[in-house]
């Protein structure tokens, strides 16, 4: 098949279409988008640079998914409604067929478009918010994020109609079994369904460009533009905001060079119980600490503060730590596909109950982060427990986006983190944290209860009946309180547990009023 | 700190003293200790007052 060209309708340079079906196709001598319109080329404005994001992909390369080989042929850069940038990678595949690959923050998601059945009326884009539910007709889907978004840039070939700076709304969903749904609320909204994937499914038949090898380098060296103090950056090619450990500035990376922000307060500064740049090995996983977050909720007047500790592994991305009153938690990304307003979500055949909702303000930073983040930022928080473990439903506004980040905590003791990074002790708690598991009883103690009444009566009946004499009834009675004592302080023990574990919600089955 | 034996192993051994203390009282005709627990939860008054039907 003869593959469309002809001259570029700004610069007059010669412009191919790489595929026959791609729609826009960016200029290599001028940078403007060439589009295809009744068999004519349109201009549609000059193209910005590219920002570099230093990814593993390029135009051009090739690879498989499955079975099906494809080359990437077009890049658009979005401008998220937060200030971030992101890639989507045009697949082009055989027949025809495209594939939509959004990289952000480390994160692979390729997509398909579905067509839609006539039937199936989509809620209008004003009137839906994160935690809306809807069928897709793939299954029901949950809405995890809602904005609009900006295309900045492209490059190669493109199967939609780009413009240069136009806005896009967008709708992201999660649905059962992992799969992930992007809506585009255009003319006419066009849906795309998915799933996460990695580099290694995508079966690249080369390595990594030597650019992006190099920026994935373990570390890099930086200079403070503040101070001009060494930086030493963990995560180079995720990092979208810096601290100066010098100055103590915070610094923006997400350009490509370092810019200053602002002067952080250094009075409040908690006590970082491991150190950046520390490696320990966490359920069996090696990461890489290199952020440190102190946040805190307010209630009635009081503040009541913890910190989280950013972990990176190239593989499996970022996890957290997060320390709160002497309890540890190790905390991952889950799917949004939950409803964030009822009083208990199920996930995975757990029932996780209602704990806390409230407003989360970040306090303090240090370290490097892969998102935007600012001292007193805050977000709406919601955690549902099911000790040990618990779900966290995190909901940020921007006056042009609303997203929702699910998360789940698993609690691990203090001592699996002193032993994992090789510190010293980071203190016990006194309480009770609210995934803390309870220290285990067993059924054995109860059933044993009942071994030791039966023995008791068959004892009185075998004694009762001989030439000693009667049993004392009194007698009867103290060894049954005695026996009965430990299994008796055992349910007061897991009862007070659970009432200490609850003291903080207002969501407690133990309140009385 | 973690203790060198279970409360389910505890539990078996303090019960298991408790039966045999039991078998020897019954075997051997004891009595209850008077812990005064006998007096006041058997019937009839066990103290004094004015209410209650008293002097």
């Amino acid at each position: 098949m003869k593959r469309p060209s002809g001259p570029c309708p700004a610069c007059g340079a010669p412009v191919e279409f790489k595929v026959g079906s791609s729609l826009v196709t960016i200029c290599q001598f001028c940078n403007s988008a060439v589009a295809r319109v009744d068999k004519k080329l349109e201009d549609h404005g000059k193209v910005a640079d590219l920002v570099e994001t230093f990814s593993p992909l390029e135009i051009g390369a090739s690879g498989r998914f499955g079975r099906r080989v494809f080359t990437v042929v077009g890049r658009c850069q979005y401008q998220h409604p937060a200030g971030g940038i992101w890639d989507e990678w045009y697949l082009a595949f055989a027949g025809d067929r495209w594939g939509w690959l959004a990289e952000a923050q480390g994160k692979f998601l390729l997509t398909y478009e579905k067509r839609l059945p006539r039937s199936l009326e989509l809620p209008e884009f004003d009137a839906l918010s994160v935690g809306n539910r809807f069928d897709l007709g793939k299954g029901e889907f949950t809405v995890t994020e809602k904005g609009i978004a900006t295309a900045k840039s492209a490059q190669g070939d493109l199967p939609w109609e780009f413009v240069p700076g136009k806005e896009h709304r967008f709708v992201d969903l999660a649905g059962d079994e992992q799969f992930i749904a992007t809506i585009e609320y255009g003319e006419s909204p066009k849906a795309y369904i998915g799933k996460e994937v990695t580099l290694a499914d995508l079966e690249l038949d080369e390595a990594l460009p030597v650019y992006a090898q190099a920026k994935r380098a373990k570390t890099q060296q930086l200079n403070c533009p503040k101070c001009g103090g060494p930086l030493e950056l963990f995560v180079p090619d995720q990092a979208q905001r810096i601290t100066c450990g010098n100055c103590n500035s915070l610094l923006d990376a997400s350009q490509g060079k370092l810019a200053y922000l602002q002067t952080l307060e250094t009075h409040r500064r908690a006590p970082i119980y491991i150190p950046l740049g520390s490696e320990g090995e966490i359920l069996g996983d090696p990461y890489t600490v290199i952020g440190f977050l102190r946040r805190y909720a307010m209630y009635e007047g009081t503040t009541y503060p913890w910190s989280e500790y950013l972990m990176y592994n190239r593989k499996i991305g970022f996890r957290w730590l997060v320390h709160n009153n002497g309890h540890w938690s190790f905390v991952e990304p889950v799917s949004g596909h939950v409803d964030p307003y009822g009083n208990s979500i199920r996930l995975d055949g757990k029932r996780f109950r209602i704990y806390d909702r409230g407003t989360a303000h970040v306090q303090h930073v240090f370290g490097e982060f892969y998102w935007k983040v600012s001292v007193g930022e805050t977000v709406q928080t919601a955690d549902y427990i099911d000790p040990p473990q618990m779900l966290s439903i995190e909901t940020s506004f921007t006056t042009k986006s609303e997203e929702i980040n699910v998360s789940l905590g698993t609690y691990l003791k203090p001592e699996t983190v002193e032993t994992a990074f090789g510190i010293p002790d980071t203190g016990r708690a006194w309480g009770v944290g609210m995934i803390q598991p309870r220290p285990a009883i067993g059924y054995g103690v109860f059933l044993l209860w009942f071994v030791f009444m039966i023995a008791i009566g068959a004892i009185s009946a075998f004694f009762g009946g001989t030439s000693s004499g009667k049993v004392d009834p009194w007698m009867a009675f103290y060894a049954i309180l005695f026996v009965s004592i430990v299994p008796a302080g055992a349910l007061i023990f897991m009862y007070a547990f659970e009432v200490k574990r609850w003291e903080n919600s207002d969501y407690s089955p133990y309140r009385s009023e | 700190m973690k203790l060198p034996f279970s409360i389910f192993q505890f539990y078996l051994i303090f019960g298991f003293a408790i039966c045999v203390w039991f078998a020897f009282a019954t075997a051997y005709g004891w009595k209850a200790p008077d812990l005064g627990i006998v007096n006041t939860t058997s019937s009839g008054r066990s103290f004094g007052g004015s209410w209650g039907g008293g002097k």
